[in-house]
């Protein structure tokens, strides 16, 4: 076989040094607010363990037994179009708007980057609660997976919102603080989420004065909007 | 507790155990000054574009940060990992920047612009180069675009492109035959381009001997 040559390719090169101080700050202000909201007592820590032992359970179930009655995916963020028939293999995972037909989405995405042009596809559920499409009609049966049949009304719904609020705080990321909030209050009330928090304390992390830039996080399981700001200029 | 200038020297390992351990922010933020030159330039390499680059490094790094209980160190660095990370990233960038949307991955301009002309043109010339040579390899498919991206330009061992990009090594070596096969048909227009951006920068060359490294 003989060797590749491919034309000069640049060599890399740096971020620049300032710039490069300033996503480290934004990634290390990430994990610290990241990291405190998921600092939960141990009783709510068991709610977690729970279900998933239930869930493992189920798909055992379901392996030996056969075919799991059809579920509605509980998370509308994402479609992942995997190129096999495993949970480990190669996958595209795609945005929130595809979740409204996730068999024709996938199918385009693996002819697109020549993965392949499957003559049956399945599209199941997760034991996270989202949706998965794999390249054969017993995928759902061989993984233990519920077959999809829909997305609930809360996932939708929650879906649509984080959308709306990335979409509305980006337009003009630097805002003054009650502003950013205020954005973030309509569009919870308007997707009926108004028991959501909104999170603004920065988690020790100066707001810069003025008109201070923010990005969104969201803790779904605290229904938690935290209003991360970022390092000034 | 290690001090920031102890985690300069600590092994990848070691940070991904103070990671675990809890020791989040300046673990995980050392492992980034460590390779966020790997990551950036293997985002140009993707991209064409320094500025696009440096958005997807944040985003990559964002995301490693979430993943971060399945992160794999491979003969004492995590820079295959991340590269495996990053070309995710790349594919999904849609559902990357929603992620952690436009806010976080465009930095407010520096206040100040330094004057760096040579840089700067430099940099433009790298785009100019880079967007040539995606353009000669536009008739792969994506995934022996990246194996060769891994293998070829970022110089990845077989096994370490293969636990990158969650593959057989016999997957990558199939891919690369592919790929080498299709480029080799279109010999031509890859000299024609290699010709047309001239300049002193390394070819590129994978051969087999990479799979004994």
């Amino acid at each position: 076989m003989s060797d590749l040559d491919l034309p000069p390719i640049p060599p890399g090169r740096s971020i620049p040094a300032d710039r490069l101080a300033q996503r480290q700050l934004l990634l290390e202000r990430h994990i610290a607010a990241s990291v405190r909201s998921a600092g939960k007592p141990w009783w709510r820590r068991r709610w977690i363990v729970v279900p998933g032992a239930v869930v493992v359970a189920g798909s055992l179930a379901a392996a030996g037994w056969g075919l799991l009655p059809g579920g509605h995916a509980t998370d509308a963020t994402t479609v992942a179009c995997y190129s096999t028939v495993s949970l480990d293999g190669d996958v595209d995972v795609l945005g929130s708007a595809e979740v409204a037909d996730p068999a024709g989405a996938c199918h385009e995405i693996w002819r697109r980057t020549g993965t392949g042009d499957p003559s049956t596809i399945g599209v199941c559920v997760t034991s996270r609660g989202s949706v998965a499409v794999f390249p054969s009609d017993s995928a759902c049966q061989e993984l233990g997976l519920r077959p999809f049949a829909g997305v609930s009304e809360g996932a939708a719904r929650l879906a649509a919102f984080k959308e709306d609020a990335v979409e509305a705080v980006a337009a003009a990321a630097c805002r003054s603080r009650p502003v950013v909030v205020a954005l973030v209050r309509q569009e919870l009330d308007s997707h009926g989420l108004g028991t959501w928090r909104i999170d603004d304390s920065g988690h020790d992390q100066t707001w810069a004065a003025g008109r201070p830039c923010a990005s969104l996080a969201f803790d779904d399981e605290e229904k938690t909007v935290i209003v991360v700001p970022m390092p000034p200029r | 507790m290690s001090s920031e200038s102890d985690a300069d020297t600590d092994s990848d390992d070691d940070l991904l155990a103070r990671v675990a351990a809890g020791d989040g922010g300046a673990a995980f933020g050392c492992l980034f000054r460590r390779h966020s030159t790997a990551v950036y330039s293997y985002c140009f390499h993707r991209l064409g574009s320094w500025s696009a680059a440096e958005d997807a490094s944040s985003v990559v790094f964002l995301e490693a940060w979430r993943r971060r209980a399945d992160a794999v160190v491979v003969s004492g660095s995590l820079r295959p990992w991340l590269l495996g990370v990053a070309t995710n990233v790349m594919r999904n960038q849609r559902r990357a920047a929603r992620r952690y949307d436009a806010a976080v991955r465009r930095l407010p301009p520096p206040e100040t612009e330094p004057d760096h002309s040579d840089e700067i043109a430099g940099r433009l010339d790298d785009e100019r180069q880079m967007t040539e040579v995606l353009g000669g390899l536009r008739s792969l498919k994506r995934n022996e675009l990246e194996v060769i991206m891994m293998v070829a330009v970022e110089g990845l061992t077989y096994a370490e492109a293969s636990m990158a990009l969650g593959v057989p090594v016999g997957t990558v070596r199939s891919r690369l035959a592919r790929a080498r096969a299709r480029l080799a048909a279109r010999r031509p227009s890859a000299v024609a381009a290699a010709a047309s951006t001239g300049g002193p920068a390394p070819t590129a060359r994978v051969d087999r001997a990479r799979e004994v490294r």
